[in-house]
């Protein structure tokens, strides 16, 4: 397990390098380049002397090879350059947005993990009901409707009309559910559905029916064998997907003015604020791979036979 | 039949929904099981037997299946048609052990876990010994080793041991075992088959045997039914099956089986008919039967008796004594 762990961390390192080096050569390749986009910020006249003021200021005069070697060195000593917008280092910023973003996501995850797992179950005892019909109905509209769409719509009824939900901010809990909602919303569909999938052919497993035989009644053969083994699939996707809630929150953050990365992100390219751009891109490149990883090791814990397979 | 009837069937009879109406699996027909006895089921796959087991546990979907009939166990009536009722009945007076092991084993727990579950607290260690003495008994190698195994990790005999120990946990007096020994190799097959033997002989247990194949029926029964296209069309002692069948698909059956001698293995000619193909109304056997005729069209052929407790369905069996 540990060896199996150093390994997945070693073959990090390179796929870092080439995210580093994609971010960094790629943003470079945008129109309007930072010089003239500081200044227009600032409402300064864009001249041939400011320009060059700027440039110098940023480091921008180097050939574009030497200024990723120079940012690498900086990297690797765990310096990510300072904001163009700020002046506040990189590290520092990100570290207050990914703090947002991550309250963001960890709300989304618990909705998701309520709803889904009550919804997947209802759907797949009651199959064929009424209240599967509804569910299954919800699923096919939840995993359909545009995020930002929704956001709206939420804002607008919560919000506007009934006045239950604060419109936007992060002053306090409330500000929370509505965007956190939203994120979770495309999430809670795809879970539903793939474990009302995953009960319903776990009740024809073998296994089930001999739990019955031994006597075990119906409503135990489910919760004991039939949801827990259903699970795992579930469990597994959702490792794949915490990477995508936490960069998928771009859309909702801006919807809503949640002072996370996603915003950040946006204003950052806007600004051509490049040591932003390159820094959210390593931490989502780094977030994915250990929730992979994270995911992987749970699958390992919950089933015995990827946990044992190496001894054998 | 000599002894006592431990189970008792009458006209047992499972359909299968298709839309707004029923098609028949197994057609109405009469069983017996004998106490302390081994009572075997023979055909070829999707003839009804493994439903007709699944039947008398109870264990069909009452949206999916109608089932009628009685069965009576012990002379009391068991409530087939109402699930939640049969859990009286399922793992504590029959149990069944199925022809998977692997599978009928819930991947995520040990051998162990299976023995205990549903025991609390100080229930267990009393549990625990009972199930490594009961391990023990289906001579198990290390049966303390095996409790802590997760399912992947033993092998297909081991497995199928580990599995009638636990079905007898419950003590049942009845042991339904489909397809026992198919998905295991032959060296390992009799052993599984002389332990079945030896828990009839020292526990009394009777036993209901199913199987497409003849060497074990023939070695472990001592009454055969066989079946076809969900219907019993031969019953009778397995030596005057044997020795005498009359029905010409029992008679095909016997004749496919492989015998040391130079001879070319018959073979049956055709297919049974599936679930709910249409017979024409006729004997289901007729298409492949060398000696129908054609009265075999008009209707199926009724029950009758042969001899003192040997049954057959075919209209011409007068005519067809002898091999």
């Amino acid at each position: 397990m540990i060896r199996y762990l150093l390994k997945q961390m070693l073959g990090l390192v390179p796929l870092l390098f080439l995210v580093s080096a994609a971010a960094f050569f790629l943003i470079r390749l945008l129109p309007v380049d930072p010089a003239t986009a500081y200044l227009n910020s600032i409402n300064a006249p864009v001249t041939e002397e400011s320009l060059q003021l700027v440039k110098e200021e940023l480091g921008l005069e180097d050939p574009v090879p030497v200024q990723y070697v120079k940012w690498l060195g900086q990297v690797l000593q765990g310096d990510l350059g300072n904001s163009y917008q700020t002046k506040r280092p990189v590290t520092e910023e990100l570290k207050t947005d990914l703090k947002y973003t991550g309250i963001l996501a960890l709300a989304a995850l618990v909705w998701v993990l309520a709803l889904s797992t009550v919804f997947g179950i209802l759907s797949a005892e009651r199959a064929n009901s009424f209240w599967d019909r509804l569910i299954r109905g919800f699923t096919f509209v939840g995993a359909a409707i545009p995020k930002f769409w929704l956001g709206f719509l939420l804002v607008y009824l919560f919000s506007l009309k009934w006045g239950v939900l604060p419109v936007q901010g992060a002053t306090s809990l409330s500000c929370l559910v509505l965007p956190s909602f939203t994120l979770a919303c495309s999430y809670i569909a795809t879970y539903t559905k793939l474990l009302r999938n995953s009960i319903l052919e776990m009740k024809n497993q073998p296994f089930v029916t001999y739990a019955r035989i031994r006597g075990f009644t119906r409503r135990q053969a489910v919760w004991r064998h039939v949801i827990p083994n259903a699970l795992l699939p579930v469990l597994t996707a959702l490792g794949l997907h915490i990477g995508g809630m936490l960069s998928g929150a771009v859309i909702v953050e801006n919807v809503f003015s949640w002072p996370g990365l996603g915003r950040m992100c946006v204003s950052a390219v806007a600004a051509r604020n490049y040591p932003m751009i390159q820094g959210y891109i390593l931490l989502m490149a780094v977030i994915f791979v250990a929730a992979n990883l994270i995911s992987d090791m749970a699958c390992a814990a919950l089933n015995p036979r990827i946990r044992l397979g190496g001894n054998k | 039949m000599t002894g006592e009837n431990l189970l008792v069937a009458e006209g047992l009879s499972v359909s299968m929904r298709e839309g707004e109406t029923w098609i028949p699996v197994v057609y109405p027909g009469d069983m017996a099981i004998e106490r302390g006895g081994c009572t075997g089921i023979i055909g070829e796959s999707g003839c009804g037997k493994s439903m007709l087991c699944k039947t008398l546990l109870g264990l069909h979907d009452p949206g999916k299946w109608q089932v009628r009939g009685q069965v009576f166990f012990d002379g009391e009536r068991v409530p087939i048609e109402a699930d939640d009722r049969m859990d009286a009945f399922r793992g504590r007076r029959m149990s069944m052990i199925l022809q998977d092991p692997l599978s009928a084993f819930d991947p995520r727990m040990t051998i162990g876990a299976h023995f205990l579950e549903g025991c609390k607290g100080k229930q267990k260690a009393l549990r625990r010994r009972e199930a490594v003495e009961w391990l023990g008994r289906m001579y198990m190698p290390e049966p303390e080793a095996v409790m802590k195994r997760y399912p992947f990790e033993l092998s297909g005999g081991m497995l199928q041991r580990a599995m009638i120990a636990l079905s007898l946990m419950g003590e049942p007096e009845l042991l339904i075992a489909d397809e026992p020994t198919t998905a295991l190799d032959s060296t390992v097959q009799r052993e599984i088959l002389w332990l079945l033997a030896r828990l009839r002989e020292e526990r009394g247990l009777s036993l209901l045997l199913v199987s497409h194949d003849l060497k074990v029926i023939s070695r472990m029964a001592d009454w055969i039914y066989v079946m076809y296209a969900g219907r019993i069309v031969e019953q009778g002692p397995v030596n005057v099956l044997l020795e005498n069948p009359i029905h010409p698909y029992t008679k095909g059956l016997f004749r496919s089986r492989p015998a040391y001698s130079k001879e070319r293995l018959t073979v049956m000619a055709g297919r049974p008919p599936r679930i709910g193909e249409d017979t024409g109304g006729g004997c289901p056997f007729a298409p492949r039967c060398p000696q129908a005729d054609a009265a075999c069209g008009e209707g199926d052929s009724k029950l009758e008796r042969a001899d003192e407790d040997h049954f057959v369905r075919c209209r011409h069996w007068k005519g067809k004594a002898g091999l």
